[in-house]
């Protein structure tokens, strides 16, 4: 009996010592922090999470070229300061992503060299994030390391976008230099960012700056000017061609490392049987979520190489003789007759078999503008909703040359043939536009070199997402408004474009 | 008895001392855990595990003198007196011979039970006194003198008061309790056709608020809340059913034997850090002595479909289509001709002409096609016991299965229990208490998902008939040609189903009575749980008129998605529980120590394309879809807890108890802390000078009590470890090369220094019996503060990852609750009336987070307010005409919607500032917001009536909640907000010149301008309902082989008043919408027999 008694005593006794040394729990199917970050593979996978942060959204309706189902809130002037704003806090996700990278793979046991080409790729994004912040917001904080709850930074004021702009350029030189050619590149490492795409992203913030700062008297602009201009020169060297089909470029054909105009490609999955990571932008399309503009429309030449609008919607004095007078036209298609031909890669013909069936031009739900976007619709991607799977550009050849055509105009009053020929006339050849650009050319027709290398870039690059910064940096959004419209709608009430507020979180 | 005191004092003093210096000291000394490393971690852990041992060494150093006196007391106490034989029968007060009852020697430890003839036999000392005792019975007391035989009669406590009430590690007399618990007992709950038990809990208890969200079999959503809200976050009431947590959905109703929820601080003290949401310990019914017993206990229901929406005829809602268009858009859809189409019965559907397509004009009631208005549940418990004092056994089995409202394919739960139950008596000390328990549990359902076939059924267009024309040659039968058919998708869509299976023991090792009135319990449970849940897509295509033109699918690619897991909880406990009796004053004192240890092991995989769309296994999938992933979860729990009463008189009780909690979610800094509590009471009514004047109260008891509980259900598993997740166990793929890549990132910040929430609760309260207890009333008033209410820090967002949960929030809550019971005999009829009602508010004190009303809507954490505050406008009625519209619109500088008109809403610019806004979303400025209310209810009551006469008796059971506000979702009250969203029955009340008075505003698609968050649109969320009612017979039976037979008829849910949009059940939730699976009433028939 008392054994049995002094056993139980024991027991209870037993379990409890027994149970002290169980309470330092480690999670097991979750990696910890502090067991992180030692080799190659934990700074690319690191890395890895930058390239899936990046934005995949094309549908940029605030300019004047395209239409959603309703208005956009900055294009009719409605937009209210948010609580909280994606283009804000994602933007500063991957900044943080980008600092914990450079704060924590310093512990990695690996060559300089490896390292410098994670911390490149790192700084490449943080530098993507910095522009994309600063041309939305102007001064923004700059942040160059994380933060905890506790930092005094976090409720610091914003950062002069000056400074935010050169932290811009260093990220990326040292991105430039430390970054793979485009030709080092192994085919399946094809999306990781390369010099091209270093000194790419250069050129167009550069761009970016530099005109900013010309139209809108903010001082010194040549510097930022001759940036861009080197940036672009330095991409001009790595070996890009153009894609010979315009209308192809956009599709499965104009996808992976065989087509070198390709700079900077968001990769998406295989195809629509096994997506693996999707879109929905055919069917965006069909939805009118991008309907074109006639605004848009009117930028187009004809192929006697001369236009019927000017840039800024009003008509010209001496319209080519090819233009047909609005509202006159006998037919719809009319419209696309005798154009560069970028239009009808760009816009659906009536009768021409679109996403459903022929395209008969409407304002209905599909198309505020009665124009149908052709530009990236694929049939395959459309099947299956949210399934769409072709790689989406972000940097291609072309707009490095359109930047570098821009950037020298700029930034001597004038361009020489040679640049010319370089720049526009290649993207003209390239299009099936019969007509090339000229010195010669534009001061016999009176046109105006500058309109016509802003055309070039309108056109070149319709529906890519650069309209409304072009339109910001040119400070022409005040000018845009095309009240005249017959087969598309009013879209530009006449107020006051600001930096967009940021929001209040 | 001295040397035993001593024991004592030392066993009380000892636990606080060395938890309080020992652990402040070290948590003082600490140096951020951020910047030790890991040496000094491991050395930090070490020390503390060697404190933690020496708090576990006293326990275990001073049983072995105790122990050693227990061997004293044995040799020496062993009988000396002259003794006797003595006999009886002891039957209740209707002559019956009773089981089961005690018998005991006053003042020593022999004693016995009556067997099942109610018979006893006992050696006893002439002097003796023997005690009868038995539960829900006065106890008497019998001096032995000279008698040598006995017939005792049992009184039957008329009040219950002396019942005994389970608590926590142990039982009281409810007389001798100072704090807050309510009981039930399971005959209360008899008979009511519900899913489980925490749905027949609904109402019956004063502070315990049942929450259900939805009818769906198996998914009904139960959330039990012990007096309102303890924290933002989830604080889960800690449920043990016979000791074992558990899923109280999960048990029989027809086992229960009672419930008793621990409301105050007093009470649950004892389970310390899980305790905050209340605790509520369910046993249920255990094996006596007796002739082998069989129960039995049958139920078939009826459930019908209870507020619903209706749908309307195609024309009717083409009206309100054509409506909407055209005051969208300026154009109707469809002209005269359509129009005449789709009234047309003859016509009902034509080729396209331009479009590869059919084009439909029918009229199909989608939800009389896809759902059934009568659906079956049945339950089924059958129990066998017996045995005799010394070794007696239940063993019980049941099944429950409900079918849903989807008329096709699966939509169902059943559920099957079983249990084992055995006592024995190993010896005079030593006995042992086995229990075993299996439940499996399984939902089936569609692959599609129940709910948004629902939302399909409620929704779709009524001109898009069932099947295609005659003549379609695509070989598919049904019409998806507008929209997905949700008919065909219950048929062949897929099926889903899960299957959760739990295995329970525990073993109670119990040695009593070596030293008179020490018990020590040795437990060990296990709950082992399973779970499998196999998902099998399959893809359905809609065509146009040939196969070339899709016109909807869903479920493509087809896919398999299997996920099982493996968890078990394990629990060590024991505790010494010594009683003793000194003069007046008497005292019970338990101490113990508990280890819990949690482990799930998960596992996910996946597949899609199979290679057909009939057979579904992972071994068939497209190989480069496949995907798989695993889940650990892990915590522990180590703990020390112990308990005072003390009781002088039976008028003065005081209790204290204490809990010290060390867990694994915490860093080991801040991982242990005290829960302590406190609680007295006055019994007026053993006075002499209220015993003397008011003879008609023979009950008056003052309570009071103070304590602290934490709250660890929001902490997580490892909040103060950063963890990396990895990209593949994600949703958002990475693709380079053709191939899904991986990518590893931190998604939020750790927070070391994150504890648990500390809730402090202050109970006062009386229980006063009248007219010898004929009426009795309970009332409660308290008052809960959490003080370290977790929150999701707010930082602006420029930090660029998710910021933790940290101790962030203050929050109040208090209340007050009421009990009335009346119970008494005229004639030969009995019968009993009872209310009971509590009344709960609580307000954010202090929050350190984001403190934004944003846009209106409900807004869960506000610093000020109560939680899930209700933000809307005021709205002025409809504008009824042009002069209206053009006097309204004057009112504003900034018109919130362009489109304005009669029949449109008005909103009021309350700050008269000429634009309709939020001011900038805060509550010191919300612009032309107020505040409309809460979602969650300030009072719940419930009122019953019963009463028997002769073999019949009747119940009937109304519950409600009153000042409760809620909001239905936008896009569901909102008709064609979505183009594809058809209106309901209740929308053809909507604005039109010609019906002034309309509910809903004028038809407008695709704009929800109507439907903003405002004070016509929150709903009003009082009810009253009859929540049960029943009648049942037992018959007189003179069979000695059937010893009872009742029959009853019971109905659930059978009626209600409400203002409530007719539509939605008043117990809905917030933002309430079109895809909320259907409640229901049922009527049920039952018998219940035992042998």
């Amino acid at each position: 009996m008392n054994k049995i008694n002094f056993s139980i005593a024991i027991l209870a006794a037993g379990i409890l010592v027994a149970s002290c040394n169980k309470l330092d729990l480690k999670p097991e199917s979750t990696f910890s922090d502090a067991d992180y970050w030692n080799t190659e593979t934990d700074l690319m996978n690191a890395t890895n999470r930058l390239y899936q942060l990046l934005p995949n959204t094309w549908i940029d309706n605030r300019a004047d070229d395209n239409v959603n189902q309703g208005f956009n809130s900055v294009s009719n002037g409605s937009r209210t300061i948010p609580n909280t704003s994606g283009d804000w806090n994602d933007r500063y996700r991957e900044i943080f992503t980008a600092n914990n990278i450079l704060e924590k793979g310093v512990k990695a046991n690996v060559s300089e060299e490896i390292r410098n080409r994670y911390f490149a790729e790192a700084r490449f994004f943080r530098a993507y994030a910095y522009f994309s912040l600063a041309s939305k917001y102007g001064d923004v904080p700059l942040l160059l390391k994380t933060l905890d709850i506790k930092s005094p930074e976090l409720t610091m004021p914003r950062t002069a976008r000056a400074e935010v702009m050169k932290a811009i350029y260093e990220d990326l030189d040292f991105a430039a230099t430390w970054l793979p050619r485009r030709d080092q590149l192994p085919n399946a490492q094809w999306g990781r960012v390369t010099k091209s795409a270093a000194w790419g992203l250069k050129a167009r913030a550069a761009l970016y700056e530099g005109t900013r700062r010309k139209f809108h008297n903010d001082g010194d602009w040549q510097d930022d000017l001759q940036k861009a201009v080197d940036a672009a020169q330095m991409v001009m060297t790595q070996g890009h061609t153009l894609f010979p089909n315009y209308g192809e470029l956009f599709v499965h054909e104009g996808e992976g490392p065989t087509n070198k105009e390709n700079i900077f490609v968001k990769i998406y999955g295989v195809d629509n049987e096994n997506t693996l990571l999707g879109h929905n932008f055919s069917r965006d399309l069909e939805n009118g979520r991008i309907a074109i503009t006639r605004n848009l429309v009117r930028q187009y030449l004809y192929t006697d190489g001369l236009p019927a609008f000017n840039t800024d919607n009003t008509p010209v004095a001496n319209p080519s003789p090819l233009f047909v007078a609005e509202n006159n036209e006998p037919s719809y298609n009319t419209i696309f007759e005798n154009r560069d031909p970028r239009l009808t890669f760009t816009v659906f013909q009536a009768g021409e078999t679109a996403y459903k069936g022929p395209w008969v031009p409407t304002t209905s739900l599909g198309s505020r503008s009665a124009f149908a976007s052709k530009k990236g619709f694929n049939i395959e991607d459309w099947t299956i909703n949210s399934r769409a799977t072709t790689d989406r550009i972000l940097m291609r050849y072309a707009e490095i040359l359109l930047i570098y055509a821009e950037a020298k105009y700029e930034l001597n009053g004038s361009i020489s043939d040679a640049d010319l020929d370089l720049t526009v006339n290649a993207l003209r050849n390239r299009a099936g536009m019969p007509v090339a650009l000229t010195n010669a050319f534009a001061t016999a027709n009176g046109l105006n070199m500058r309109e016509e290398i802003r055309r070039e870039r309108t056109i070149e690059l319709a529906l890519e997402g650069f309209r409304y910064d072009d339109l910001i940096r040119w400070k022409t959004d005040r000018n845009r408004c095309c009240r005249k419209t017959c087969w598309a709608q009013n879209l530009w009430p006449p107020t006051g474009r600001a930096p967009t507020p940021i929001p209040y979180g | 008895m001295t040397k035993l005191l001593r024991y004592h004092r030392l066993t009380n003093a000892s636990p606080a001392k060395p938890i309080t210096t020992g652990m402040g000291l070290r948590r003082h000394q600490q140096p951020s855990p951020l910047l030790r490393s890991v040496s000094q971690t491991k050395k930090d852990c070490f020390m503390r595990i060697s404190t933690f041992a020496g708090h576990l060494k006293w326990p275990a150093k001073n049983l072995l003198p105790l122990l050693a006196l227990l061997g004293l007391q044995l040799l020496a106490g062993t009988a000396i007196a002259q003794t006797k034989r003595v006999e009886g029968t002891v039957t209740d007060g209707q002559g019956s011979p009773m089981s089961g009852v005690s018998v005991q020697v006053k003042n020593a430890s022999s004693g016995t039970m009556t067997n099942a003839e109610g018979k006893f036999g006992l050696n006893v000392t002439a002097g003796a006194v023997l005690v009868f005792s038995h539960t829900g019975f006065l106890d008497r007391e019998e001096k032995v003198d000279d008698h040598t035989s006995f017939i005792i009669k049992m009184q039957e406590d008329p009040s219950t008061l002396q019942n005994i009430v389970v608590v926590g590690y142990g039982t009281q007399k409810k007389v001798n309790m100072s704090g807050s618990v309510a009981q039930v007992t399971g005959k209360d709950l008899a008979n009511r056709p519900v899913a489980n038990v925490t749905g027949a809990l609904q109402g019956v208890l004063p502070g315990l608020t049942v929450l259900r969200g939805s009818g769906k079999p198996g998914g009904e959503g139960y959330d039990i809340r012990v007096r309102g809200f303890t924290s933002a976050n989830s604080a889960k009431a800690l449920v043990l059913v016979d000791g074992i947590e558990q899923d109280m959905n999960l048990i029989d109703p027809s086992d229960i034997e009672s419930i008793s929820v621990l409301k105050d601080a007093s009470a649950s003290a004892i389970y310390g850090a899980r305790a905050a949401g209340g605790v509520i310990l369910v046993t249920t019914r255990q094996g006596s002595a007796g002739k082998t017993r069989i129960t039995l206990s049958s139920n078939y229901g009826i459930n019908i479909t209870a507020r619903q929406p209706e749908r309307l005829n195609s024309w009717e809602e083409q009206i309100l289509i054509d409506e909407a268009r055209l005051n969208a858009t300026g154009a109707p859809e469809y002209n005269e001709e359509q129009y005449e189409w789709v009234s047309n019965p003859n016509f009902s559907y034509r080729p396209n002409p331009t479009q590869d397509r059919w084009e439909y004009f029918g009229n199909n009631n989608w939800i009389k096609e896809g759902m059934d208005k009568i659906n079956h549940q049945q339950n089924h418990s059958l129990s066998v016991s017996g045995g005799d004092t010394k070794l007696n056994y239940l063993v019980s089995g049941a099944f429950f299965m409900r079918d849903g409202v989807l008329r096709y394919g699966p939509d169902d739960n059943k559920r099957t229990n079983l249990k084992l139950n055995v006592n024995a008596e190993l010896n005079k000390y030593v006995s042992l208490k086995l229990t075993a328990g299996y439940i499996n549990s399984q939902v089936r359902e569609n692959a599609f998902g129940t709910e948004q076939i629902i939302n399909r059924l409620y929704r779709s267009r009524a001109r898009q008939n069932l099947y295609v024309p005659a003549e379609d040659v695509t070989g598919q039968p049904y019409n998806g040609d507008l929209q997905i058919n949700a008919v065909d998708i219950e048929k062949n869509g897929g099926t889903e189903w899960r299957n959760y299976g739990t295995f329970t023991g525990r073993l109670n090792l119990q040695v009593k009575n070596v030293i008179k009135g020490l018990t020590l319990d040795v437990i060990g449970w296990r709950n082992q749980n399973y779970y499998n849940m196999e998902n099998n897509s399959r893809s359905l295509y809609w065509y146009g008129r040939s196969t070339n033109t899709i016109r909807s699918s869903v479920n493509v690619p087809n896919s398999i998605t299997v996920t099982k897991n493996k968890a078990f909880q394990n629990n060590l406990q024991s505790f010494l529980t010594y009683n003793f009796k000194l003069n007046q004053h008497e005292f019970k004192i338990m101490q113990g120590g508990s280890y819990e240890e949690y482990r799930k092991d998960e596992f996910t995989a996946s597949a899609q394309n199979m290679i057909t769309n009939d057979f579904f296994s992972l071994n068939y999938g497209d190989p480069l879809t496949k995907t798989s992933a695993d889940k650990i979860e892990t915590w522990a729990l180590a703990s020390l807890f112990g308990r005072l009463n003390y009781n002088f008189a039976g008028k003065y009780l005081f209790e204290a108890s204490y809990r010290y909690d060390g867990s694994s979610r915490l860093a080991p800094s801040n991982r242990w802390q005290l829960f302590p509590s406190f609680s007295a009471a006055w019994r007026l009514s053993e006075e002499n000078f209220f015993r003397d004047n008011i003879s008609f109260i023979p009950n008056f008891k003052i309570r009071a009590s103070w304590g602290q509980l934490g709250n660890s259900s929001a902490l997580g598993l490892y909040p103060y470890i950063p963890l990396l997740t990895s990209g593949l166990t994600t949703d958002n793929n990475l693709v380079f090369n053709d191939v899904r890549s991986q990518y590893i990132y931190q998604d939020v910040l750790a927070s070391p220094e994150v504890t648990w929430e500390t809730v402090q609760q202050s109970n006062i309260g009386i229980d006063i019996g009248v007219l010898q207890n004929r009426l009795t009333i309970t009332a409660d008033y308290y008052v809960k503060k959490n003080k370290d209410m977790l929150a999701q820090l707010f930082v602006p967002n420029i930090i660029g990852i998710k910021t933790p949960f940290y101790n962030v929030g203050e929050l109040k809550s208090w209340g007050t609750e009421l009990d009335i019971k009346w119970r008494d005999r005229v004639g030969n009829v009995d019968y009993r009336i009872g209310f009971n009602i509590s009344d709960n508010q609580n307000k954010v004190t202090r929050y350190d987070g984001k403190n934004s009303i944003g846009t209106g809507g409900v807004v869960e954490i506000l610093e000020g307010y109560p939680l899930n505050t209700v933000w809307g406008y005021r709205t002025g009625g409809l504008i009824q005409s042009k002069t209206d519209l053009d006097d309204y619109k004057s009112k504003f500088t900034t018109q919130y919607f362009n489109n304005l008109a009669p029949g449109d809403m008005k909103y009021i610019d309350l700050n008269g500032d000429g634009i309709l806004s939020a001011g900038d979303g805060t509550p010191e400025n919300p612009g032309d917001l107020v505040l409309l209310g809460t979602t969650n209810a300030r009072y719940q009551y419930g009122f019953e009536l019963g009463f028997s006469w002769k073999g019949f008796d009747f119940s009937a059971f109304l519950q409600g909640a009153l000042d409760r506000k809620f909001l239905i979702n936008e896009g569901t009250l909102s008709p064609m907000l979505g183009t594809a969203d058809m209106p309901w029955s209740i929308h053809m009340d909507r604005w039109t010149p010609e019906n002034p008075n309309a509910f809903f505003p004028r038809m407008y698609q695709t704009d929800p301008h109507n439907f903003k968050s405002s004070d016509r649109w929150a709903q009003n969320g009082n009810y009253l309902r009859l929540k049960n009612i029943q009648l049942g017979y037992t018959f007189q039976l003179k069979k000695t082989w059937l010893r009872n037979l009742q029959v009853y008829v019971s109905g659930q849910d059978l009626w209600e008043t409400t203002r409530v949009l007719k539509v939605f059940d008043p117990e809905v939730g917030n933002n309430v919408s079109a895809t909320t699976y259907p409640f229901y009433r049922t009527v049920s028939f039952g018998l219940n027999a035992a042998f």
